[in-house]
């Protein structure tokens, strides 16, 4: 679309088409009716997370045990039903959306920021410096990266922290290869040059000049890379790897409720479809970002 | 003068997207004669590379969209010809050359598969054997050895490439060739090779061409007739001692030719048009040059001007005001 | 006579390539005065870029001295050669990927300012910068604008504020109007020329179009594939041309008039090479129409051959 470009930007700008980068991709994404409805759905579950305390007990519905209303199916009292020790089912999902989303979500900021960190000084300086940070890369991404959690999981100990410490490891290598060739491509642009020219140093050209230039193609990948670590955390969690219990976790659930599954399907469905759902919510968003960054490649 | 070959009338084309809607060609008449070249000249936006678009129905899918006009390219209705039509006319009837010598052939073919590709879409009476001996012919009047032609892209240079381009467009003889600023990209030296290599082979094959440029240099040297376009319309055409040697002009012509260094004159300053093209998804009213226009009256703002011809033989015409009442 | 404001001395800059060495800019000399503008012409591989570029330490020299006021900044540290930058500043050719397209008008016009602290006070520096944005003709209500809203003519003008919000002596200007339409060309050569006026800027004017160049430099140095192979006035050098290829450039000028268009054309056979490795002689040979056996085996120098009037040809032996 070479011409319509070229026609719009020699326009005399007077009218108040003044809208900047973010508007407009917004503007775009807003038109895209799978987009809002995994924002949507996305907000939707934030937010019940975030009110859980308002509407359930942790101690009491969540955590503590009452024999007598074990296996119940979901019902108007308990609307998810109870676990075989008598937890209340939806309390549960809710405590429970607050670890999926919190680890999912911190361990993908974590390994992000240091990814770009990597990723910007590596591509930046190149030489030794970005052998060394690119082959030490290279050696996390030859692990699978749910192997790399379980190694320093299985190294670390099980428990919350541990846990966002070895998914935020894995992560790190994909984000910062991702920046670093984006940086790459940056760096050339004239702009940079322009930088130098003015006798501007180093540190300052990195973080104002090419960082905020270069992590667009990050922000899919960020979005898509929640998603990913929700099932990391559950994958975890139902290998024994992840929370302590009796902390609720989506998979975890999915750990205790498989043996009981031929009679109470609902202990295994309700938590997959919970994780299902943010984990289709999120890709929506992610879809939808990439196609409002770009809408040259919907076409 | 020759018959005609191309006519286009009252063209409206706009490109459409969520955001706008771009005005690109607002009534465009133009003619060209079998044989005769002529320069279509104008500044980024003026809707040049549209107008050739439009001849070969090449417009981007969906956005842009031809609203009114008719478009009679050797007697055929290009705006309501199919799309299967239009793939036997390419190539054939018109042809086109884009701009960047870099990115118009494809890199993992070699330039002999790519003319000869041309060569088998149209004609399939050709043979193999056939089709490679007029594939030589056709470098060697390009001024390349054959023995290249199975090289790729990649392994020539920019004017060369170009000639590459310019055999691809030619070796099916077109009636017509429409040439996108062919040789902007160009060194200076390479394209008066260019630009001579044209000559001799419009002449040889007497093609007609709709020469598409900036550069009123390049018209002076190869055109027969000049069109001079502004905001999707053509404010002046005339055969090209009119452009370059009448007195009359369209002020905005007088504007481009007064923004370009003279090698003769000492001039410290230069005379540029004040301010900028128009926004083509919202034009000034009345005459659309009006805003930047040095001799700009209260009629220009208010009402388009009409065609006012300025010579005898109607050979050279002018969209102003200025020339209402030029006595004939 | 005055020390000249910059002074080049058998610069060379060359590249290592998988094939070779390549020679981009292969000693050249020159002198540019206060207030003066020395054009730089040649077509593509000249080396008119990489040229531009080593003068401001942005490639570093692989020989050669560059002088500023008499002074070797080839010794400059770093620190040294950061305070150097405000003096010599660059405008670039492509308007697009010269601006950060994450910073506002303002903020890429300020940027100079803020990097070498020369301002500290918030006001302060907006005044300069609606002042410089005045001087270069960009509309006060344009502050916040990014520059992918605007065309190419505002842009480059927005690169000219940058270049000059420092009030550097020396600018070197590489085919900055290349890209823009004829009309806005026209605009920008014009504020060119009254900064110059005013300030009493030394350009090095890079670019390709002779009509521009005649127009904007007080004298002319051609190049060709690294060499530099004549040098005089402007006015000496399009009336007088003496190098070979300096007349084949002339004459592919096309001028817009009638008058060259019944002419035979002079039509220089070939292309352009790449100076990898290139052998010691005059590299137009393969092309030139006069050549001689002396034209290679050596490489060789500019003479004068009329007052200021250079040219490195055997013709002039």
């Amino acid at each position: 679309m070479m011409i319509e470009e070229k026609t719009i930007t020699t326009a005399n700008k007077s009218s108040t088409k003044r809208r900047g980068q973010i508007k407009s991709i917004w503007f775009r994404y807003k038109k895209n009716k799978l987009a809002m409805t995994g924002l949507i759905l996305m907000g939707v579950l934030i937010f019940i997370a975030i009110i859980a305390p308002l509407i359930a007990d942790y101690e009491q519905d969540a955590v503590s045990q009452n024999m007598k209303i074990r296996l119940q199916p979901p019902s108007i009292e308990h609307i998810f039903g109870t676990d075989q020790y008598g937890r209340d089912m939806f309390a549960r999902i809710i405590f429970g959306a607050r670890v999926s989303l919190a680890v999912g979500l911190a361990s993908v900021v974590i390994s992000s920021v240091l990814g770009i960190l990597i990723g910007s000084i590596s591509g930046y300086y190149g030489g030794m410096i970005d052998n060394i940070l690119m082959r030490t890369m290279d050696v996390l991404l030859a692990i699978p990266s749910i192997f790399l959690a379980i190694a320093i999981v299985a190294a670390l100990g099980p428990g919350l922290i541990n846990l966002l410490i070895a998914m935020s490891i894995s992560y790190t290598p994909g984000f910062s290869r991702i920046v670093r060739s984006s940086v790459l491509s940056v760096k050339n642009q004239e702009f940079i040059e322009a930088a130098i020219a003015c006798g501007t140093k180093d540190n300052r050209i990195i973080f104002k000049h090419v960082i905020p230039n270069a992590i667009g193609p990050i922000l899919v990948q960020v979005t898509l890379s929640i998603a990913r670590a929700i099932i990391h955390v559950s994958s975890l969690s139902f290998l024994g790897l992840g929370v302590k219990p009796p902390m609720p976790e989506w998979g975890s659930m999915l750990a205790e409720g498989k043996p009981l599954m031929r009679d109470n399907q609902y202990l295994v469905v309700i938590p997959g479809i919970a994780i299902v759902l943010s984990v289709m919510a999120l890709n929506l968003i992610g879809d939808g970002l990439r196609d409002a960054l770009d809408p040259r490649l919907k076409n | 003068m020759a018959g005609k070959l191309l006519e286009i009338n009252n063209l409206n084309v706009t490109y459409e997207t969520d955001e706008a809607v771009v005005y690109a060609i607002n009534g465009l008449n133009l003619t060209i004669h079998k044989g005769e070249t002529l320069g279509l000249v104008g500044e980024t936006g003026a809707g040049k590379t549209t107008t050739a678009l439009s001849i070969m129905k090449l417009l981007p899918n969906k956005v842009g969209v031809i609203k009114d006009g008719e478009i009679i390219l050797d007697g055929i209705d290009i705006i309501n010809s199919a799309e299967q039509d239009m793939r036997k006319i390419r190539g054939n009837t018109v042809s086109m050359i884009f701009q960047d010598p870099m990115t118009s052939l494809n890199p993992i073919l070699t330039i002999g598969d790519q003319i000869a590709e041309v060569l088998e879409l149209h004609r399939k009476d050709m043979k193999r054997d056939e089709i490679s001996k007029r594939v030589d012919e056709i470098l060697k009047m390009v001024g390349l050895p054959p023995t290249r032609k199975n090289e790729y892209p990649h392994q020539f240079s920019g004017g060369m490439r170009q000639r590459v381009v310019i055999a691809m467009a030619l070796v099916c003889e077109p009636k017509l060739l429409l040439a996108d600023e062919p040789t902007t990209a160009l060194d200076v030296t390479i394209q008066t090779q260019v630009l001579e290599l044209m000559k001799g082979l419009k002449a040889k094959l007497n093609t007609a061409m709709l020469l598409i440029t900036h550069d009123l240099g390049v018209v002076a040297d190869i055109c027969d007739r000049v069109a001079i376009m502004y905001a999707g319309k053509i404010i002046e055409m005339g055969a090209i001692e009119d452009i370059f040697e009448g007195k009359e002009h369209h002020p905005y012509t007088e504007g481009l030719f007064g923004s370009i260094p003279d090698l003769k004159k000492e001039a410290r300053r230069l005379n540029p048009i004040e301010g900028l093209m128009p926004d083509p998804t919202n034009l000034p009213s009345g005459c659309h040059f009006h805003v930047r226009c040095k001799k700009c009256m209260d009629k220009c703002k208010l009402e388009e001007p009409v065609i006012n011809s300025i010579n005898l033989d109607n050979t050279h015409i002018i969209k102003c005001h200025l020339y209402n009442d030029i006595h004939r | 006579m005055s020390t000249p404001l910059i002074e080049t001395r058998n610069l060379k800059k060359y590249f290592d390539t998988l094939e070779g060495k390549l020679h981009a800019v292969d000693n050249v000399s020159f002198i540019i005065n206060k207030g003066k503008t020395l054009g730089v012409v040649g077509e593509s591989g000249c080396g008119k870029s990489t040229l531009g570029r080593t003068v401001l330490r942005l490639l570093e020299p692989t020989d050669g001295e560059i002088l500023f006021r008499g002074e070797n900044i080839l010794g400059y540290g770093t620190t040294q050669m950061r305070n150097m930058r405000k003096k010599m500043q660059i405008i670039f050719q492509d308007p697009y990927s010269s601006l950060n397209p994450r910073l506002t008008v303002s903020e890429i016009i300020a940027e100079p300012i803020k990097v070498n602290k020369t301002i500290t006070d918030k006001i302060e520096m907006e005044n300069k910068v609606n002042e410089i944005m005045e001087v270069v003709g960009l509309s006060s209500r344009l502050v916040n604008a990014y520059p992918h809203e605007l065309d190419g003519g505002r842009r480059q003008r927005i690169g000219i504020a940058r270049a000059i919000i420092l009030e550097p002596e020396f600018i070197v200007c590489d085919e900055p109007v290349s890209a823009l339409d004829v009309s806005i060309q026209a605009q920008i050569l014009n504020l060119m020329m009254a900064l110059q006026d005013e300030k009493a800027f030394s350009y090095m004017f890079i670019t390709h179009d002779l009509s521009v160049v005649k127009h904007i430099s007080d004298e002319i140095l051609v190049m060709y594939i690294g060499q530099s192979i004549e040098k005089a006035t402007s006015e000496e050098l399009f009336k007088n041309p003496l190098h070979p290829y300096t007349q084949a450039l002339l004459d592919a000028i096309l001028e817009p008039n009638l008058s060259g268009r019944y002419k035979e054309k002079k039509v220089i056979k070939g292309e352009v090479t790449n100076p990898i490795n290139p052998t010691p002689g005059c590299r137009f040979a393969p092309r030139c129409p006069f050549v001689k056996d002396a034209c290679t085996g050596r490489d060789l120098e500019l003479k004068e051959i009329s007052p200021n009037h250079f040219v490195a040809c055997t013709l002039f032996d």
